[in-house]
């Protein structure tokens, strides 16, 4: 069988080194964008400041799971 | 000089208490751990306790209480390995290539990002794991929440971890190494691959160990993602129940031997870290020496 010369060998590494760097940063990026995507639309000065409105509704805001969130930090 | 002395002294001091306390207060953990699991480990038995395959800690009627983890603890291998197959590759690879290949500008970008990453909690990879990647598996077939795509969102957790740590320890090794080889006139890819990366072995040891560590510890992504099924998984696209998001999802409303149960699992769990992480040593030490 032919052998692959080392040159060849040098590309072929190159190429699988950069395929998995994109990867990763395809990963990394889906997953900051799509969290940016979804929930900055969302915050506002309203959504801070005002409690949540009960029960599952999910409407309104985080201003009381902030109190027990700032002291643990 | 007198104050000097006494400066001395007192520091001394004060380190030696912080050491002792710590040390102290890691002990009494330890042993408060294997105080609540006793119970359970007497009245369930070592072996029915690892090998048994049910688990029903609150029982329906007048069935009794079953406490076997062997479903528990094939999940946590499972759904561990699965995720390092992807990771490891994936960072080392991408460490190499920040390490060495890319071009000055994308590795001023991607290094802040990636050690960026690390720091996101576990939650918000759970929530995007269960929003994008569950309903994908969904389409394949089975109910979506799956070893499949815990495997996929640990993979996606860890991947930082190995590649930011290994990114340091290949930068770590000394240029002479390098320049050396490249001298004999290796060409760049045979420096990278005969010469750096085993002398980078041990960091890189560190960085897969430490991202092992992780995944056999998440419990939050994991609770969201895995479907925390007791039975046994026979498929990737099962549901399985891993031993820490088994312990995070019944501590709430466990009692009496329940409660002990889910500390003997936390002593099983924390074994099973120690006994991983004594294998990955003992690999590499003994790879370095040949």
């Amino acid at each position: 069988m032919h052998r692959i010369s080392a040159k060849q060998t040098q590309r072929l590494a190159l190429a699988g080194i950069w395929g998995t760097g994109i990867v990763t940063v395809i990963i990394l990026l889906v997953i900051v964008i799509y969290v940016l995507v979804k929930g900055l639309p969302d915050i506002g000065w309203s959504f801070l400041t005002s409690p949540p409105r009960g029960g599952l509704s999910g409407e309104e805001g985080i201003a009381t799971a902030q109190v027990p969130a700032f002291p643990a930090t | 000089m007198k104050r000097r002395y006494l400066i001395d002294r007192s520091s001394r001091g004060v380190l030696l208490i912080c050491a002792t306390v710590s040390v102290a207060v890691l002990l009494a953990i330890a042993v408060f751990i294997l105080k609540e699991s006793w119970p359970a480990f007497r009245q369930i038995g070592l072996l029915d306790f690892l090998l048994g395959t049910e688990w029903k800690p609150v029982p329906v009627g007048d069935e009794s209480p079953e406490y076997g983890i062997l479903a528990m603890i094939v999940g946590t291998v499972l759904v561990t390995a699965g995720a390092l197959i992807f990771a490891i590759p994936l960072g080392i690879g991408c460490a190499i290539l920040l390490a060495d290949a890319a071009p000055q500008r994308i590795r001023q970008i991607l290094r802040p990002a990636v050690e960026l990453l690390v720091g996101i909690p576990s939650v918000v990879y759970g929530l995007v794991g269960l929003v994008l990647i569950v309903p994908v598996i969904r389409q394949i077939g089975g109910p979506g929440l799956s070893l499949a795509a815990g495997v996929i969102v640990l993979a996606a957790m860890i991947l930082p971890t190995i590649i930011s740590i290994s990114e340091d320890s290949i930068r770590a090794v000394p240029k002479a190494y390098r320049e050396g080889a490249l001298a004999l006139g290796a060409t760049n890819w045979q420096t990278t691959w005969r010469v750096v990366l085993p002398a980078a072995r041990s960091g890189i040891a560190a960085s897969i160990v430490l991202g092992m560590g992780r995944a056999v510890g998440e419990a939050m992504a994991m609770v969201m993602v895995i479907g925390m099924a007791t039975a046994m998984p026979n498929s990737p696209l099962d549901p399985a129940r891993p031993m820490a998001p088994g312990i995070a999802l019944e501590t709430n409303y466990a009692s009496g031997v329940h409660l002990s149960a889910l500390f003997a699992i936390g002593v099983v769990l924390f074994l099973f870290i120690v006994i991983l992480n004594s294998i990955a040593i003992l690999v590499f030490k003994r790879g370095a020496r040949a």
